[in-house]
């Protein structure tokens, strides 16, 4: 086990790695994704208040979950980060930014789209929106906060603290639609009793939600090869790779 | 078959076509430039180190 965690800690053994493990995790994922946009558009009815409109949420709602999750991906390895100072967690922290800034956005500009047939208006200032958007910030200043220092040991703390300190926002973002009197519509798949989703509608949407993590994971390993590059540059492992590739 | 109604039925969703066209695209078009944009970023990365390299090693032989 300890062998295993090592080898994984080592930087080259990582980057080759996320080379062999990168076609598959596509497969798994273009797999995924037809089978769900397949159940998204084709096989789940039309909603009985909403009509057709309704299919925005197979986007919508994975998005908005992985924008929280990565995240809390985020803040365990700011944890890591200040506690152990291990490399890895620090590399995965700031690839994870990109890809969680994404998810933000698409939530948030799908459920502007969604919004305006709905609702009837592109954005309002309800709390679940507020909140989400607040989270859309918080990606961007980690990103401009580690870009800003230029000593990334110095960088990588700062940005570790802001994520912890940014961690309050994400049980607002839950709890907005119970806590407040909200446009937005309550949970209706993560509620305690059963969900208020009919099943021909709930399956492609728990798909569309594995295939997203995928994307996740595939969109992080990308980034974390360039970082993994960049932070082992002075390597003599780096410099063969690099000169035999050209 | 399908029938060139049954397709235009389908892409007008109920009259909502045009919100959940869009949805779908502009998702899609951000998750392809969030894997295009490392991709690309990599070989930038690897040009430069070996610029970095190779100048190092003519500094080193003089």
């Amino acid at each position: 086990m300890f062998k295993f965690l090592h080898k994984f800690g080592s930087p080259p053994y990582f980057y080759n790695f996320i080379n062999k493990i990168l076609p598959y995790l596509y497969i798994i994922f273009f797999g995924l994704l037809l089978y769900g946009m397949y159940g998204a558009l084709i096989t789940a009815p039309a909603d009985y208040q909403q009509g057709n409109s309704f299919r925005i949420i197979y986007v919508h709602v994975p998005a908005a979950w992985m924008s929280m999750f990565v995240y809390m991906v985020m803040a365990s390895c700011a944890v890591v980060v200040l506690i152990w100072r291990m490399k890895m967690a620090q590399i995965m922290l700031i690839s994870s930014v990109a890809v969680g800034a994404i998810f933000t956005t698409i939530a948030l500009v799908t459920g502007s789209i969604w919004g305006k047939p709905m609702w009837g208006a592109w954005w309002v200032w309800d709390a679940r929106l507020t909140s989400e958007l607040i989270l859309l910030f918080l990606y961007i200043g980690v990103l401009a906060l580690y870009n800003a220092i230029e000593d990334k040991k110095i960088a990588i703390k700062a940005v570790s603290i802001l994520v912890l300190v940014g961690v309050v926002n994400i049980p607002i973002i839950h709890y907005s639609v119970e806590w407040w009197n909200t446009l937005h519509q309550g949970p209706t798949v993560t509620k305690f009793d059963k969900p208020s989703i009919h099943i021909d509608m709930l399956i492609p949407l728990l798909v569309m939600a594995v295939a997203f993590k995928f994307y996740y994971i595939i969109n992080l390993l990308h980034n974390a090869k360039n970082q993994i590059l960049i932070s082992e540059s002075t390597t003599s492992w780096v410099k063969d790779m690099v000169k035999k590739q050209s | 078959m399908i029938s060139y109604d049954e397709i235009m039925e389908f892409m007008a969703m109920g009259g909502y076509g045009a919100y959940v066209w869009s949805s779908f695209a502009i998702s899609f078009a951000l998750m392809i430039w969030g894997i295009i944009s490392p991709v690309r970023n990599l070989k930038k990365i690897k040009k430069d180190l070996l610029k970095k390299y190779q100048r190092q090693e003519l500094l080193g032989k003089t």
